[in-house]
């Protein structure tokens, strides 16, 4: 197996899916804009998502596997058939915003992609097959690996705490949803927040410099 | 013509399984109807497009991993007959989400089944074809198979896993006149031994093959 085609494979996913976020998007009459509004929310939402997960994707697959298995492509199909599933849920979370089905089906989404996140970065980091970078060379810190770890287990977290809440109220099980996406997409936020928190020096104590 | 005929495969690739979720419509219900019930019970009616394109990704991913394992690990170089022959292959991978949709439209229906156990089945021939024309054609070079610990047993287990595709398929299409279940059980046997790595050696185990070397491409 090449690393590279793997690589090419799902950054091709990745570049058709948020392609195909937009084809989603009805065009509304010329009074009636605020309409849409609702889908404009999930196709920028849907787009931050995207773009997070494919950070998340680019250090798993690109920074900490030096090779590849046939399991790891194996496991890497399986998690982009969920990433290609996107454009579904954001099409439905768009045409009924105000629904806790739609909500609690988005919210199951990203939860999945989460935990299958998380079994992927297990796999990598634990699999004897799957060979790890030297740390020192590769410019990875044991502080690295904790936020990353901390950002797939707030997506986890989140996602599971949105799906029960959107049986109540959709509107704070979405804003709930936007949490770990601002926290994404602003480079820096998690590991600031984490740190000031004293939520790093609670859990991990040695990583404290 | 290697460089660019492997970033080609995979964008299309990368384009076919992307294009599966189009198939599967949100629910269009009237806004004096809507409901979350409403909202539940027509998302309960996707389930089988939902299974239908979680197994063409399936097929799409195992046949891609092929794929990269023929091209991107034994051919070192390209001519235009192996170019000819990858672009069949694509040609007919690029059908799956037609027969996929054909399959979802009448999920009982023989001529889906017939037509998406055709289309593994060129699939699965223009794999094998590729394979041939890549292990023994003069024109492309292969590498040091010594050095990658490329025995007997693992030529063995190529060609079983082709064999498996290409038996399973016509089984398919012969259970359909029969009892349909039972197609899709024999369309699932290929994909199952694509993805899940080890199986198939376990598998073989059974019936006294001695275990594959510990091969590096894959």
């Amino acid at each position: 197996m090449t690393k590279n085609r793997l690589e090419f494979l799902s950054d091709g996913v990745f570049a058709i899916v948020m392609t195909l976020l937009v084809v989603e998007i009805t065009i509304p009459e010329l009074n009636e804009f605020s309409s849409i509004l609702p889908e404009m929310f999930s196709y920028f939402l849907s787009f931050a998502v995207l773009a997070n997960l494919w950070t998340i994707h680019n250090f798993l697959f690109s920074i900490m596997s030096q090779n590849t298995t046939r399991a790891l492509a194996s496991l890497n199909i399986l998690l982009l058939s969920f990433i290609s599933l996107i454009p579904f849920s954001t099409s439905l979370l768009g045409q009924y915003p105000s629904y806790g089905v739609s909500v609690a089906f988005y919210s199951i989404h990203i939860l999945i992609i989460s935990l299958l996140s998380l079994g992927v970065r297990e796999f990598i980091y634990y699999s004897p097959h799957v060979q790890n970078p030297d740390h020192e060379s590769a410019n990875i810190t044991s502080l690295d690996r904790f936020y990353g770890t901390s950002r797939i287990v707030l997506n986890v977290a989140v996602s599971i705490i949105a799906v029960i809440l959107s049986n109540f109220s959709t509107v704070y099980s979405i804003a709930l949803l936007l949490v770990p996406v601002i926290l994404g997409i602003i480079p820096g936020s998690l590991a600031w927040i984490l740190k000031n928190s004293g939520i790093q020096s609670l859990i991990r104590p040695d990583l404290q410099q | 013509m290697k460089e660019r005929v492997d970033p080609l495969s995979d964008a299309i690739f990368s384009i076919v399984m992307t294009l599966l979720v189009l198939r599967i419509h949100v629910p269009h219900i009237d806004t004096d109807m809507v409901s979350n019930l409403a909202l539940f019970e027509d998302l309960l009616h996707l389930i089988p497009d939902f299974g239908i394109y979680f197994f063409s990704f399936g097929v799409l991913g195992s046949y891609w991993i092929s794929h990269n394992i023929i091209l991107g690990v034994f051919a070192k170089n390209m001519d235009r007959v192996l170019v000819m022959i990858n672009f069949g292959f694509l040609c007919i991978a690029s059908l799956v989400p037609f027969s996929a949709e054909l399959l979802s439209q009448n999920f009982s229906a023989r001529t889906g089944i017939i037509v998406y156990s055709l289309n593994i089945f060129l699939l699965t021939a223009f794999l094998a074809t590729l394979r041939l024309y890549t292990l023994y054609s003069k024109n492309i070079e292969n590498p040091d198979i010594i050095k990658l610990q490329y025995t007997q047993a693992d030529r063995l287990y190529a060609n079983t896993r082709l064999l498996i595709s290409l038996g399973s398929t016509v089984m398919a299409v012969i259970c359909s006149f029969v009892f349909t279940p039972l197609s899709f059980v024999f369309l699932t046997i290929p994909v199952v031994y694509g993805l899940i790595p080890g199986l198939l050696s376990k598998t073989l185990k059974i019936f006294g093959v001695k275990e594959r070397s510990n091969l590096k491409v894959h």
